[in-house]
């Protein structure tokens, strides 16, 4: 596991990074839950909710109007940005987990080494998802923390990390898309650079085409299909909580990872190393 | 059995150059130079050896093992200084080794002591932090560390000061007489026939010439012939022509020595020079595309 121990000390420091400022977001964003509690706030979001139209509250994700009195509904629309940015970290992982060493020209010092490329690529594809696992953990302990500290009288800990869980399992199957889609575009691509345009490109083309199948689903029934493409979608933390998960959405997106690493794994076996 | 088997080897970067057809056989134990020009290929058929590219054409064998299925086998002995020294910038010297040890299942670091001692190696500093010559002394333990069979080296000289060059070749000959195959890729000729048994060239990805250093070779002179009459009985024996400018002809001249005074006599030069003709001269008539008559 030398490859793994390289690749997860090298990618340690990013987690952390990543880490620490998704965290403070999350306590920012979350502090502000008590006040959600009051009538006027109430009153006030009722009303700003009223007066955006549907096609909005669709694209960000606020279809069934939300009840910012209760903590995990407060809390799912938060997360979703924090899906993300995870997205971002998880595409970019796995973007730079072969092009990197390539472009910095240290993949010859690997490459000298008793390894095969499978793996290298297994190797580094693991230490990628354990990063990625690392910072979700990392995230489930800040907002068990934040649960524990603002929930509301009444409000049983125990359903909020039930239902926590889902939605972070839910967001996990959109980040490891993305990890396994970056993969492959880390085979394919010549430079770090272009990798980390083309990792950050993917995440916000998807999002927007998962905005885009929400908003105009009603103009062009073939547009709610673009959904499949978009995997930040395939389980919205706010669809997680009141519908679950789609079977159609999740089946696709194991199709997705199955399909980019194994095509992954055959174009880097054959691959002529750029250094 | 070879240490390496190199057989109609090729390889096609699209129109860039590549290499074209190279055979060459390295037997086990030998200090092998392997020289040319930049851009001739040597680099190339490194990255082919260790599998790092693939061939066009042709197939690599290393200690009898495939090159591309049984890489990581082959690695296991082999150790690699790479031309240019990019190692993980944030990484120290002595984590580096650890890793290389650990990549290569070794606990003994007996042979990394010596190593990092005889090298005057910085174990605390960054590799980020550290010289082009203080990187390539790092690169080198790295690859000397676990004992490799066959050691290859792309350019280990450029950046190192001329105590530590003599120290490598002490340290590779040292090694050679233990059976260590040496591959030793330069462009520095002094070097290759100071400490080589055997030498390729290699001029725009095909070899062009073998020289071995051990053999009692047919002793070539290197004449000069001021405003000659003629250089055709030259021409007539076992001779190349290096250059011609200015009423100057210089002769590679590889025939029987007892005939060359009277070829020299020949040709009625105004003038003329004999002398021992250094690698440079024949590397470079290989080189400069003289033309064997």
């Amino acid at each position: 596991m030398n490859v793994f121990k390289l690749e997860f000390k090298a990618n340690f420091k990013g987690l952390l990074l990543w880490l620490g400022i998704l965290s403070l977001v999350l306590v920012l964003f979350m502090s502000l839950f008590p006040t959600m509690g009051s009538d006027a706030m109430k009153d006030l979001i009722q009303t700003k909710l009223d007066a955006l139209p549907n096609d909005l509250k669709e694209a960000v994700g606020l279809t069934d109007v939300p009840d910012f009195t209760k903590i995990l509904d407060y809390y799912s629309y938060i997360f979703q940005y924090i899906a993300v940015a995870g997205g971002i970290f998880a595409a970019l992982l796995g973007a730079q987990a072969l092009v990197k060493e390539e472009s910095d020209g240290t993949i010859e010092y690997l490459y000298a080494q008793p390894v095969t490329r499978t793996r290298i690529i297994t190797e580094k594809l693991l230490a990628a998802a354990a990063i990625y696992l690392s910072l979700n953990i990392g995230i489930s302990i800040v907002s068990g923390i934040l649960f524990v500290v603002l929930k509301p009288q009444g409000t049983e800990l125990v359903t909020v990390m039930a239902d926590f869980k889902q939605l972070l399992a839910g967001t996990m199957v959109g980040g490891f898309v993305f990890l396994c889609l970056g993969l492959l575009i880390s085979v394919v691509l010549k430079s770090s650079r272009q990798a980390t345009g083309a990792a950050v490109g993917l995440v916000f083309i998807t999002y927007i085409l998962g905005i885009f199948s929400k908003s105009f689903a009603e103009y062009a029934g073939w547009v709610k299909n673009l959904v499949y493409l978009s995997p930040l979608d395939y389980a919205m933390p706010f669809e997680v909580l009141h519908h679950g998960f789609y079977t159609g959405r999740m089946l696709t997106g194991f199709i997705i990872m199955a399909a980019s690493v194994t095509l992954a794994f055959c174009l880097y076996r054959r691959k002529d190393l750029k250094t | 059995m070879n240490a390496i088997t190199l057989h109609e080897l090729t390889k096609n970067y699209g129109s860039a150059r590549g290499i074209k057809n190279v055979n060459l056989e390295i037997q086990k134990g030998e200090f092998f130079g392997f020289i040319g020009p930049n851009g001739a290929g040597k680099s190339t058929t490194i990255k082919l050896l260790f599998n790092f590219i693939f061939p066009s054409g042709g197939s690599v064998e290393v200690l009898g093992m495939d090159s591309i299925k049984d890489t990581a086998k082959i690695k296991q002995i082999t150790g690699y200084v790479p031309g240019e020294v990019r190692y993980y910038a944030d990484m120290k010297a002595d984590e580096l080794f650890k890793t290389t040890m650990a990549f290569h299942k070794k606990t003994d670091v007996e042979e990394l002591n010596r190593l990092c001692t005889l090298f005057e190696i910085e174990q605390n500093k960054r590799l980020g932090e550290l010289s082009l010559g203080n990187r390539k002394k790092v690169a080198i333990v790295s690859a000397l560390c676990f004992e490799p069979e066959l050691i290859v080296l792309d350019e280990p000289t450029s950046g190192l000061d001329p105590l530590m060059q003599r120290t490598l070749f002490e340290v590779l000959k040292e090694s050679c007489s233990r059976g260590t195959t040496v591959f030793l890729s330069s462009h520095n000729l002094t070097e290759v026939q100071e400490h080589c048994s055997k030498a390729a060239f290699i001029k725009e990805g095909e070899i062009i010439g073998i020289e071995d250093f051990t053999l009692q070779q047919q002793p070539e002179k290197l004449v000069a012939l001021f405003n000659a009459q003629s250089i055709e009985p030259m021409l007539n024996s076992e001779a190349t022509v290096l250059s011609e400018e200015n009423g100057k002809v210089l002769v590679l001249y590889k025939g029987d020595p007892a005939r060359l005074a009277q070829v020299i006599s020949e040709c009625h030069a105004l003038d003329f020079t004999v002398e021992k003709p250094s690698l440079e001269t024949r590397f470079l008539s290989y080189y400069k595309g003289g033309t064997e008559r």
